[in-house]
């Protein structure tokens, strides 16, 4: 009985240390977002690219990008070639 | 693959703090909080005063994500730096680590409790749903996803600061460098600081 009541108390004691793994790395965190070019789920999403078709995301975000170029929205100077360069 | 990038353009920066609304506006920042800010250096020396328009870098290194002891930020495929509010402790490392003080947070309750950490997303958001409630809630809006840039840099009145893919934001500084010249050789300089164009410039003012 007494072997018994001792296995039972070690078992309760040591069952403390099977926590589950808490380690928090780059790997396993934060992994689940979801990329931009899938689209927002709203009616916010700008025309003139497909959501889903991350080449379209691109271009979009490059020809949006673009509109800040003054010299290519007054149509002086000697603007680069829409798109710019890619990496 | 895009790679997102902010640059400011101190000739342009004209401090009038269009970006911070902005950015308050369209995220529906609260109140003591701060994503962005504009600083002013050499305040009221003639000539010499420059303005620049200052939140998260996004770094490709970025010192808080390092800090950061429960692993809440990351970085996505386009260079942005995000971050986990529902891993945030609100610790406050990171805005030590930070040089640039973009990390902020929200105090409430009587003795100001400090809340989860709060910065610029680059408007892309959290790990939630792409434009869903949750998301806005917490983040703010997710331009990205609806294939806008930052409100900060589209609503710049000067486009002294320019955001984007950051091929693209360079190629428009380096043209824009290279049509105005530099120093005094910038176009308005004279009308502004009452210097003829072309004239050398001899800094001499003290920060403020």
């Amino acid at each position: 009985m007494k072997a018994a009541i001792l296995l039972l108390s070690a078992a309760a004691l040591l069952a403390a240390c099977g926590e589950p793994d808490q380690t928090k790395a780059a790997g396993n965190t934060n992994r689940a977002d979801v990329v931009p070019w899938q689209g927002a789920h709203n009616p916010h999403v700008a025309k003139g690219w497909n959501p889903g078709n991350q080449a379209s995301w691109e271009n979009q975000i490059r020809a949006r990008g673009q509109l800040q170029n003054e010299y290519i929205r007054t149509g002086t100077g000697n603007p680069p070639a829409q798109g710019g360069t890619t990496q | 693959m895009a790679r997102m990038k902010f640059i400011c353009d101190a000739e342009r920066c004209i401090e009038c703090n269009s970006c911070a609304t902005a950015c308050k506006n369209e995220n529906e920042v609260p109140w003591g909080v701060n994503r962005r800010r504009v600083v002013t250096i050499n305040d009221g020396v003639v000539g010499q005063e420059k303005s620049i328009s200052v939140a998260c870098m996004h770094c490709s290194d970025a010192p808080c994500m390092a800090v950061c002891p429960v692993d809440c930020f990351y970085r996505t495929d386009e260079g942005v730096v995000l971050h986990n509010k529902d891993t945030c402790i609100g610790c406050g490392y990171c805005s030590y680590a930070c040089p640039f003080g973009a990390p902020q947070f929200p105090s409430s309750g009587t003795f100001g409790l400090r809340g989860k950490m709060d910065k610029c997303t680059f408007c892309a958001g959290g790990p939630e749903e792409n434009g869903s409630t949750a998301e806005f809630e917490k983040y703010g809006r997710n331009r990205l996803a609806e294939g806008k840039l930052p409100a900060c840099a589209e609503m710049c009145s000067t486009k002294a600061l320019l955001g984007g893919d950051g091929d693209v934001v360079a190629d428009i500084f380096r043209t824009r460098v290279v049509q105005r010249g530099k120093g005094s050789e910038v176009w308005g300089w004279g009308t502004a600081y009452g210097k003829a164009p072309n004239q050398a410039t001899s800094p001499n003012g003290k920060k403020s």
